[in-house]
C-alpha cells in the first residue's frame, strides 16, 4: 500500500486541511466551545503520538473523524461525572429550536454524526458505515430517523431539496 | 429551514485562531531529544552496518569452510565418486530440483551451488575451471589457494558467479574434468520480497509524480520548501529501494557457486558392492603400506648425515672400550 503521509508530515497536512473538520465534529459532540477546542487539540496530539502512516488524504480524514468522535465520547463521560448539574439540560430540550445546529446537536450521537457526515461532508451511507463501523443499511436508517426528528423540531423540516 | 441552512451554519464554525496557534505549537513526543538521538542512531547504525558487513564476510568464509570440512569428514577418502563414468549419472539424479522448473515460471529464484571436487591434476583442473567460467560468461568473486605440506596437496576455495541458466551445464562440465565428491544445489524463492520491492518502487514513483504536480501549483514559499523536503525524502527512499532491486536482479541472474577444490594423489574408483569396498580398502591399505616403505626409505636416506656421525661416534666408543679391556687383561 502506498504511504501518502506519515508522522510530522501527516500532522502538517491534517492541520492545513482538516482542523476545521475536526473542530466541527468536536463541536457537534461536546457541550461547549471550550470542550470542543480541547478535543481538537487532543486529536492532533494523538496524531503526532501515533506516528501512523496514511495511504491517502481520505484515509487520514476518516481516521481523524473516528478519533474525534471517540475523544468526544470520553470527554462527555468525564464531564458528566464531574459536573452533573450543568449537564441536566444541555440543549434547551422541549422548546422548538430555531437554531438548526442546536437541533442537530440534540440528536442521539449516531444520528447526529451520520447527519453531519452526509449533509455537510457529503459522504455516502456506505462511506459513513466504513468510518463509524456500521452497516450501510444501519447508516441509512440513522439518517432517516435523524431527518424525521429534525423535521419535527424545525420549521420547514430538513429535506434534501 | 432545510439542509442548506445547516450547511451554512456549519460553514460558520471555524476553529478559533487561538486554538490553531496551540495546535501548530504542538511538537512530536520526543522532538527535543532528536539531535542527540540522531547522532547516536547514526553512529550506532554505522557500527552495526560495519559489524554486519564484517561478520557477513567472515561468516561467509567460515560457513563455506565448515561445510567443506564436513564434506571431507563424511566422505573421507572412502566415498569418492568417479565422475568420468558413473559420477555424471549420479549427479543428474541428485537433488537439482527446481532449477529447470523454476526458470520456466515467473518466480524469482536465487540459485546457489556448493561443490567439493578432488583432482589429481590440480593445474590442469584449475585451468579448466577458469576456462569454463569464462566460457559461460561468469566471473570469480573470490579465490583462495593453499599449499599444505607438499606440492601434491593443494587446496583452493573459489566463489564463482555463473549466469543462472547455465549453472547446471557448468556443474556438469566441472564433473567431467574433476571428481565431484559432494554437490549441493539450493533454490531460494524470493518472489514475495521481489514483488514487495517492485510495488514500493511504483508507489514511491507515483508519490514523486503527485508531489511534483502539487509543487507546480504551490504558491507560498513554505509550501514549496515543505514539498521539496518531502520530495527529497521520497527520492532518497526510491534510490535505496532501487538499489535493493538491482541487488535482487543480480542474485537472480547470477548463481553463486562455491568450489572447494582439493588436490589428491590418486582418486580411487569404488562402488557400494562388497567387493568394490574390499577393493577400495585393500587398495588404500596397499597404498598406505607402499607409502610407509617409501616414506621410511626416504627418511632413512634423509637422515644419513646424522647416521654417519652417530656411526663414527659409536666406532670410536667401541674402539676405546676394547682398548681399555685389553689393558685390564
Amino acid at each position: 500500500m502506498t504511504v501518502f503521509v506519515k508522522g510530522k508530515d501527516a500532522f502538517s497536512f491534517a492541520f492545513k486541511q482538516f482542523t476545521d473538520t475536526v473542530y466541527r465534529i468536536a463541536l457537534h459532540n461536546t457541550a461547549n466551545f471550550s470542550d470542543a477546542e480541547d478535543v481538537t487539540q487532543e486529536v492532533f496530539i494523538k496524531l503526532l503520538e501515533s506516528n501512523k502512516a496514511f495511504h491517502d488524504s481520505e484515509h487520514l480524514k476518516a481516521w481523524l473523524i473516528r478519533v474525534t468522535i471517540n475523544l468526544c465520547r470520553d470527554k462527555m463521560k468525564k464531564s458528566s461525572r464531574e459536573t452533573l448539574v450543568e449537564n441536566v439540560l444541555p440543549y434547551n430540550r422541549g422548546e422548538e429550536k430555531t437554531d438548526v445546529l442546536e437541533a442537530v446537536k440534540a440528536l442521539p450521537e449516531k444520528y447526529r454524526n451520520a447527519v453531519y457526515l452526509h449533509y455537510y461532508e457529503g459522504y455516502t451511507a456506505k462511506e459513513i458505515g466504513k468510518i463509524l463501523d456500521a452497516k450501510e443499511n444501519t447508516v441509512l436508517s440513522w439518517l432517516s430517523r435523524g431527518r424525521d426528528a429534525l423535521r419535527k423540531e424545525l420549521d420547514g423540516g430538513f429535506d434534501d431539496e | 429551514m432545510n439542509k442548506n441552512d445547516y450547511i451554512k451554519a456549519v460553514d460558520n464554525i471555524i476553529a478559533p485562531q487561538e486554538l490553531l496557534d496551540r495546535i501548530e505549537a504542538l511538537e512530536p513526543p520526543a522532538k527535543k531529544k532528536m539531535p542527540v538521538w540522531k547522532t547516536v542512531t547514526a553512529v550506532a547504525a554505522c557500527f552495526v552496518a560495519v559489524v554486519i558487513a564484517f561478520s557477513g564476510i567472515v561468516g561467509g568464509t567460515l560457513k563455506a569452510e565448515s561445510e567443506d570440512y564436513a564434506v571431507e569428514d563424511f566422505n573421507g577418502n572412502e566415498v569418492l565418486f568417479d565422475t568420468a563414468d558413473k559420477g555424471a549419472g549420479s549427479l543428474s539424479e541428485s537433488p537439482s530440483v527446481g532449477i529447470s522448473s523454476a526458470s520456466k515460471t515467473d518466480r524469482k529464484i536465487v540459485k546457489t551451488a556448493t561443490l567439493s571436487i578432488k583432482t589429481k591434476n590440480y593445474d590442469t583442473f584449475m585451468n579448466g575451471v577458469n576456462q569454463k567460467i569464462e566460457q559461460y560468461g561468469g566471473y570469480i568473486e573470490k579465490s583462495q589457494e593453499y599449499n599444505y605440506d607438499n606440492a601434491s596437496n593443494r587446496n583452493a576455495n573459489m566463489d564463482v558467479k555463473i549466469p543462472a541458466d547455465k549453472l547446471e551445464k557448468f556443474i556438469d562440465e566441472l564433473a567431467l574434468i574433476g571428481t565431484v565428491t559432494s554437490k549441493t544445489v539450493a533454490s531460494n524463492d524470493i518472489t514475495d520480497s521481489y514483488i514487495d520491492v517492485e510495488s514500493r518502487i511504483k508507489a514511491l514513483e507515483t508519490e514523486e509524480k503527485t508531489l511534483l504536480g502539487i509543487l507546480e501549483k504551490a504558491e507560498s514559499l513554505t509550501d514549496v520548501i515543505e514539498l521539496q523536503q518531502r520530495l527529497s525524502t521520497v527520492r532518497a527512499d526510491l534510490e535505496k529501494i532501487k538499489a535493493q532491486k538491482q541487488a535482487y536482479d543480480g542474485m537472480i541472474a547470477y548463481s553463486g557457486v562455491t568450489l572447494d577444490i582439493n588436490e589428491v594423489e590418486r582418486v580411487v574408483e569404488g562402488d557400494d558392492s562388497f567387493w568394490g569396498e574390499v577393493k577400495e580398502k585393500l587398495m588404500n591399505n596397499l597404498y598406505d603400506l607402499g607409502d610407509f616403505f617409501r616414506e621410511g626409505t626416504i627418511n632413512f636416506i634423509a637422515a644419513m648425515p646424522y647416521i654417519v656421525i652417530l656411526a663414527a661416534v659409536a666406532v670410536v666408543v667401541i674402539v676405546i672400550i676394547k682398548k681399555v679391556r685389553r689393558r685390564h687383561r
